[in-house]
């Protein structure tokens, strides 16, 4: 196995749009939304070249997208939206999901107001430190019963945490599909992810994942963030996360078997973590099940997330009264309907490091955001904002939008600009409390080792992906 | 490229370093045999994370074994093998010994140290993508490559 890729011919294709005219084995072209300044370094940064790479998926329909956060991945580009046609081959690959199944944020809102927090910032982030496991060896907040429970929980999502304590049944309703993907098949979990999910229920993990508590900074869209319960002055707090080993273990090991199976299947891909199977296969059916439990198992870990944090609130401030908004996968395959050169199709439609944008009146969204439509978390970095968008009409790539603001700096770069102790000052002295499981890794994550998350967003409301609500910035920053 | 470790010091005959890839890193390790150049590589996903004193005590040892296949199948085998370590004991091995087998695997044990022996320096890997991965021989030295998900 090797390095390859398809050379990448980029042109304009209107405003903040780019296209790559299929050549080769492309079946489709690759769109891009970005402005100039955004568009990935293509002699470093081999994020367009798996934009094409993606588009000679078999059954790939209209194109294969780039979100305006698009960097880097493997296989999939980051920030890459794909849909195949089911009922044409259209194929499911793991890597198009991404190794973090479910990776995901939610976002919990309070009645307290920032100004309540003078002078007990510090005493809420060391709680939420000691309530929040993060790093090596920190075990989960659900210590489970056993192999039984995990099964119910892989099948069970956020309902199944709720229902044992970890929330109010109110959460769920907040939840993209309430909390709970059908159609997990928790015997398609081996034994590996199970043994590594087992003890990280509740748990943060480490790299880019992050608990922040927040201020509402700006109201853009004042009759949206009315409707989100949202206003100036208000502490949130925004959960980053996953599906921990677990996922990542389902994803390691369905490449596997797809990769072998090529052969017999017929597919040939231009990288190895684009092996993939037909939705309509064996192997893509397992990937689907085991896939699915990995989504539970997310979502099921940003509840229990959720009721830590409740916790803490209310041991140090006295309220409980966090209300989910919205909790949000970007990295996930699901089955959607749409409509595909005039007929409605059933098709797989992945998102790896995108986030799904429901416009205003669209039948699967809750009562709550009919109007308004979805709520899209933007997680920034930490020094800088994170927002909150809402689809929006016409939208595109499948009711899509960006996830983050993309890095733009490896780690190693980061971490050689800044120590961790130093950037952990600058932070403090920019009235920002940071609680960090290592030095490195709090500097790896430093704020400009990602693209201006302003200019992410506003491309997103330019192209019409999803348009922007309300702007957050950090006060506090858990890292793990 | 990013911390280097090898044996007497420059590019010796064997090590391993680490390097920049944007959202993960990458690893690279290089030994005369095929056992030497996964070992490197194994050393080489620990330093990425962990900090332990050469000399630390195991507090268990826990068998690995790999193959037969394709030698990046292989690799990728055994550094999954440290990744569950983390996940699963919470620690890091300290020490590695791996012998060829008949089949044409390899085979041996990693030795895991408590975890107070553990200094968390970095994000812990995750996974490890068969994008770009590599391992072979030339010129009698074994080299690997491959991208770890942190």
């Amino acid at each position: 196995m090797s390095r390859h890729g398809l050379p990448v011919m980029l042109r304009t294709d209107g405003p903040d749009r780019w296209r790559i005219e299929p050549t080769g084995a492309m079946r489709v072209p690759g769109i891009v939304f970005a402005t100039e300044a955004l568009l990935p370094d293509l002699a470093a940064d081999q994020a367009l070249a798996q934009v094409a790479n993606v588009a000679t998926l078999p059954g790939i329909v209209e194109a294969s997208y780039a979100m305006p956060d698009v960097h880097w991945g493997y296989g999939f580009p980051i920030g890459g939206v794909a849909a195949t046609d089911v009922a044409a081959g259209g194929v499911v690959s793991p890597g198009g999901v991404g190794f973090d199944i479910s990776c995901g944020v939610r976002l919990l809102v309070s009645p307290v107001q920032a100004d309540d927090l003078t002078g007990r910032l510090d005493g809420l982030m060391d709680e939420l430190d000691r309530r929040i496991p993060t790093g090596l060896g920190a075990g989960g907040v659900w210590h489970l019963g056993g192999h039984d429970e995990l099964s119910a929980l892989l099948t069970g999502g956020s309902p199944y945490a709720v229902a044992h304590g970890f929330g109010v049944d109110s959460d769920v309703d907040r939840c993209e599909d309430r909390g709970v993907l059908a159609g997990a098949d928790a015997a398609a979990v081996g034994e590996r992810a199970r043994a590594r999910g087992y003890g990280q229920v509740g748990s943060l993990g480490s790299g880019n994942h992050f608990l922040e508590v927040q201020v509402v900074s700006e109201v853009i869209d004042a009759d949206a963030a009315r409707a989100f319960g949202m206003h100036e002055g208000q502490v949130c707090v925004m959960i980053h996360c996953g599906s921990r080993g677990l996922g990542h273990q389902i994803c390691s090991d369905h490449v596997r078997v797809m990769f072998g199976a090529m052969g017999r299947l017929g597919i040939t891909v231009p990288d190895p973590q684009l092996a993939c199977a037909p939705v309509d296969s064996p192997e893509g059916r397992a990937y689907l099940g085991a896939m699915t439990a990995a989504a539970n198992f997310g979502r099921a870990n940003r509840q229990v997330l959720t009721a830590a944090v409740r916790d803490g609130f209310d041991a140090v401030l006295g309220t409980r009264r966090l209300d989910l908004l919205y909790d949000v996968s970007h990295n996930l395959a699901k089955l959607e309907r749409h409509d595909v050169a005039g007929s409605r199709r059933l098709l797989c439609v992945h998102r790896k490091g995108a986030t799904r944008a429901l416009p205003p009146g669209h039948p699967d969204l809750p009562d709550d955001f009919s109007e308004t439509g979805q709520p899209v978390l933007v997680p920034g970095s930490m020094g800088t904002a994170s927002y909150v968008l809402a689809g929006c009409q016409p939208g595109g790539a499948f009711f899509s939008a960006c996830h983050g603001s993309g890095r733009a700096m490896s780690r190693h770069q980061a971490a050689r600009q800044v120590r961790g102790g130093a950037l952990r000052a600058q932070l403090e002295a920019e009235g920002i409390a940071v609680r960090a499981a290592s030095a490195r890794g709090l500097a790896e994550e430093a704020p400009y080792a990602y693209k201006d998350v302003d200019e992410v967003v506003a491309t997103c409301e330019r192209t019409a992906l999803a348009r922007r609500v309300v702007r957050l910035r950090p006060l506090g920053v858990l890292k793990g | 490229m990013g911390q280097q470790t090898s044996a007497g010091g420059g590019e010796g005959p064997r090590g391993h370093r680490v390097g920049p890839h944007t959202a993960d890193c990458v690893i690279e390790a290089w030994g005369p045999d095929r056992t030497a150049c996964l070992v490197e590589a194994m050393d080489a996903l620990v330093q990425l994370f962990a900090e332990i004193d050469p000399s630390a005590a195991a507090s268990r040892v826990v068998p690995v074994s790999a193959g037969p296949g394709a030698d990046a199948e292989i690799l990728v085998a055994l550094l999954e093998e440290v990744i569950c370590t983390a996940d699963v004991l919470g620690s890091a091995p300290v020490r590695f010994h791996l012998v060829e087998t008949e089949d044409g695997g390899v085979a041996g044990d990693m030795e895991i140290v408590d975890r107070r022996d553990v200094l968390l320096v970095g994000p812990v890997p995750k996974a490890v993508s068969y994008s770009g991965i590599e391992m072979g021989e030339e010129a009698g030295a074994w080299h690997c490559r491959a991208v770890v998900d942190v």
